[in-house]
């Protein structure tokens, strides 16, 4: 006969389990934070050396903390990677969650846990196609079938004639041929 | 002053930064000529070499962060710093620059 395991110790042993993945994840992401810091600090160090010998007679205001926006090596090169994805893929469409993977890929991002994936598609890719979307740039498709994750589908908004204009065309083609 | 978020990079500061950096290698290569010529004051020089050191250290850093791809070890020797002493190149000119670091070390 099987013997049987008391669910509140198999309970135990799976949170066991599971908690020590966490924390295996957790000092990976600590060490790989531990080694951007460093960098950051001794570069923080260098640059208010150099600062001192630069402006040695100028008297400096005392520096306030900035939050710089995350660095895709320069400003404006997420838009400029999605109008260029986007505007290659027309007039075919993309989910936000498609384009947030090219990105990823593009830039070499790391995250260490699904939730700061999910803000980076949200806030940062979504926010970009919805300001692309005020410009007049990119138009949201309604696809009327859920995709799951997919936060939206976007498409290359491509200047078609409009139906006047079309008229207009062939009356004056008409016209020529008289 | 107003603070930019966008941290534009100017040639105006990379040529500042690269002209530092110049000047520090100048400063490096007549210590070491200096060392050889007055052995009896290496103890002032190397003083002054150590500072020089660090302050390379910190220029190299602050033009990595300006652009990681520049190699500053690469740039050359100016004689600009010692326009302080007198005439660049002019025997008169370092020695005064030594005599300041002989009376700094008393």
């Amino acid at each position: 006969m099987r013997n049987r395991t008391a669910s509140d110790v198999k309970w135990l042993i799976n949170e066991v389990a599971a908690l020590a993945g966490e924390l295996a994840r957790l000092d990976r992401e600590m060490a790989r934070l531990a080694t951007l810091r460093d960098a950051a600090q001794r570069a923080h160090e260098a640059c208010t050396r150099t600062l001192a010998y630069v402006a040695k007679r100028q008297s400096l205001p005392e520096l306030p903390v900035v939050r710089v926006p995350r660095a895709y090596g320069g400003r404006g090169k997420l838009r400029a990677l999605l109008k260029e994805v986007l505007k290659g893929d027309a007039p075919h469409s993309l989910t936000t969650a498609e384009l947030a993977a090219k990105a990823i890929d593009h830039f070499g991002l790391q995250f260490s846990c699904p939730e700061e994936l999910y803000d980076f598609r949200v806030n940062s890719i979504g926010r970009a196609l919805r300001k692309m979307q005020a410009a007049g740039l990119v138009e949201r498709v309604v696809t009327g079938e859920r995709v799951r994750g997919a936060l939206g589908t976007w498409r290359w908004k491509q200047s078609l004639p409009t139906l006047d204009a079309v008229k207009k065309s062939q009356n004056s083609g008409v016209e020529q041929e008289r | 002053m107003a603070l930019t978020m966008t941290r534009t990079r100017t040639q105006t500061a990379l040529t500042r930064l690269a002209q530092l950096v110049a000047e520090v290698h100048g400063e490096l290569a007549a210590i070491e000529r200096l060392a050889r010529e007055y052995p009896e004051h290496v103890e002032a020089l190397e003083c002054r070499r150590s500072e020089l050191v660090q302050k390379r250290e910190a220029l190299y850093l602050t033009l990595k962060q300006f652009d990681p791809e520049i190699d500053p070890s690469s740039i050359g020797e100016s004689d600009e710093w010692l326009r302080a002493f007198g005439r660049p190149r002019t025997k008169v000119a370092a020695k005064r620059f030594l005599s300041q670091l002989i009376n700094k070390q008393r």
